[in-house]
């Protein structure tokens, strides 16, 4: 295929330190830490080398070269898991500049956060009135949605669509955060969501909402029995998406081109999420 | 030589990654393992991982012996164990392992998790008197405890780690891995996907403690191999991973 065309729709910058990864590691119970907080927690103390940690945009840049991809969509670390708005500053911050210094490899992924709802508003239109609208905003709930609160997410997203932002990728990793990702598709049906997704229950209902699309960096294992359900049911919708550094980009690009059917090679691998992010700015 | 110390057979029409609808015929594996570069694959099946009744471990394990039978110098043999029928489980170690043609036991996927229970301890001490490497699934970290406490109860034992722990549990089993001397990781699953694990496993503990292993079918023969093949580690540790750890283990396994 077209190498051009290859997006890959969730690479992440590795802008936290330390301390950061160890907070985390001790306030989440085991089994309800997500594969990026799990991949932190390694790193940040101290099982991984450093040169294994994409801190830069030069080493987001190099993993996407060395697997053969063209494109990706970069967030920061330190802003899905903010714990402040400074964090959501500064994390943005970061997207933005690895965006300038490579603005032909990288698209940014701009992260909002429901609990600093102003502070998430306000920086979208900082970035509108930058022209920086050709990558999705993303609604961060990394950390579980634990205290989800529905309406001041609805909110939110509103205000973002107001604004002229058409995408929101969604964290969700358990089964009852795709009830709420349900809901919010149902109410805000103008809003395009993108969530990490592996087939488990609810799959069938959110694969029925036209305006929800599942990328590939979710797949905590890229077992056929969870994996395979997913093309099904979401076919063009599919998006390819690493994780990247959680999960190696070669490898999933690899088992994507692998699993779906060859003729939607083209629509999963890149032209769908450019087409995607091409209708989200126009509002 | 590359050996694949962790795999599944499927049963006839399940999917297999990129492969289609499996038809029954062992033949069918053994043409896209060596495809993929693997020249000997050690399976075990996937139906008996997860048994629903005694009869699922079984059924399994006699299929498994009969692709050992088929294809010897291919195929070698994996016997499921479960610690919810211990009897069955070491009459079945006894008739496909000691008096059969399987050469390992595993992948032992169901035990009580974060608990050592009697027995689970039963059949282990049946299998370590055997002297019989062991591969055991986890995931989580609670997986990597009860491993690690088998581990140090019983020294004479091998006791390999699938996934290095898992998602859940890689950082902490590659740790055990490094207090116990005879406890090994395989490449399967989660160090396969994440850059730097593999090399770290190493790092941590010596390229004599890390095995080869795709859980193919579940995932991708092809891409596990070309995985490792990238993997930043000199051709003479990559030659320990991909076969030497594996035959100082078992020795020559073909029965």
């Amino acid at each position: 295929m077209n190498r051009e065309n290859v997006v890959d729709g969730h690479v992440i910058l590795c802008d936290v330190e330390k301390g950061r990864a160890e907070r985390l590691h001790g306030s989440m119970p085991a089994r309800k830490m997500d594969p990026v907080t799990y991949w932190m927690c390694a790193a940040g103390m101290g099982i991984l080398e450093e040169k294994w940690i994409p801190r830069t945009p030069e080493d987001l840049v190099s993993a996407l070269d060395e697997a053969g991809v063209t494109r990706g969509v970069v967030s920061s670390a330190k802003a899905l898991y903010a714990d402040d708005p400074e964090d959501l500053r500064a994390g943005n911050s970061a997207v933005r500049e690895a965006v300038e210094r490579y603005p032909d490899r990288l698209y940014p992924c701009f992260a909002v956060h429901p609990g600093f709802p102003g502070e998430s508003v306000g920086q979208m239109k900082l970035f509108r009135g930058e022209g920086r609208r050709e990558g999705p905003g993303m609604l961060c709930m990394c950390r579980g949605m634990e205290g989800w609160d529905e309406e001041g997410s609805v909110s939110l997203l509103q205000e973002l669509l107001d604004e002229g932002w058409g995408i929101v990728r969604v964290q969700t990793f358990y089964s009852w955060e795709v009830e709420h990702l349900l809901s919010l598709a149902k109410r805000l049906p103008r809003m395009r969501f993108v969530f990490p997704g592996e087939w488990g229950e609810g799959m069938e209902a959110l694969a029925a909402c036209p305006n929800v699309y599942v990328d590939t960096s979710g797949c905590t294992s890229f077992l056929v029995e969870t994996f395979g359900p997913i093309v099904e049911a979401f076919g063009s919708r599919v998006l390819f998406a690493s994780g990247f550094p959680v999960w190696e980009i070669s490898l999933v690009k690899s088992m994507v081109e692998r699993v779906v059917d060859p003729e939607l090679i083209p629509e999963v691998m890149g032209t769908g999420l450019l087409r995607l992010m091409e209708e989200g700015k126009g509002r | 030589v590359i050996i694949d110390i962790h795999a599944h057979l499927p049963r006839p029409g399940e999917y297999l990654t990129g492969l289609g609808v499996y038809d029954g015929r062992v033949g069918s594996l053994v043409e896209i393992t060596v495809e993929a570069g693997v020249d000997r694959v050690v399976f075990s099946d996937n139906h008996a991982t997860r048994a629903d009744i005694p009869e699922d471990i079984v059924k399994g394990n006699e299929i498994v012996e009969e692709a050992v039978r088929e294809f010897p110098d291919h195929i070698g043999g994996a016997c499921v164990v479960d610690y919810r029928w211990p009897e069955l489980s070491i009459e079945e170690f006894t008739r496909r392992v000691v008096e059969g043609r399987c050469s390992v036991v595993g992948e032992i996927c169901s035990y009580h998790q974060g608990e050592v229970t009697r027995a689970l301890e039963r059949i282990v001490e049946e299998i370590v008197m055997h002297r019989v490497p062991m591969i055991f699934h986890a995931s989580f970290q609670e997986d990597v405890a009860v491993v690690s406490t088998l581990a140090e109860r019983y020294p004479e034992g091998t006791f390999i780690l699938a996934h290095m722990g898992g998602m859940r549990g890689w950082k902490a089993g590659i740790e055990a891995a490094s207090r116990f001397s005879n406890m090994y990781v395989d490449t399967s699953g989660i160090p396969l996907f994440i850059r730097g694990v593999v090399e770290t496993a190493v790092r941590v503990l010596g390229a004599e403690k890390v095995l080869f292993a795709t859980d193919f079918w579940l995932d991708d023969v092809h891409a596990a191999v070309q995985r490792i093949k990238k993997v930043d580690l000199p051709e003479d540790v990559k030659e320990k991973v991909w076969w030497k750890n594996w035959v100082a283990l078992v020795g020559d396994e073909k029965k």
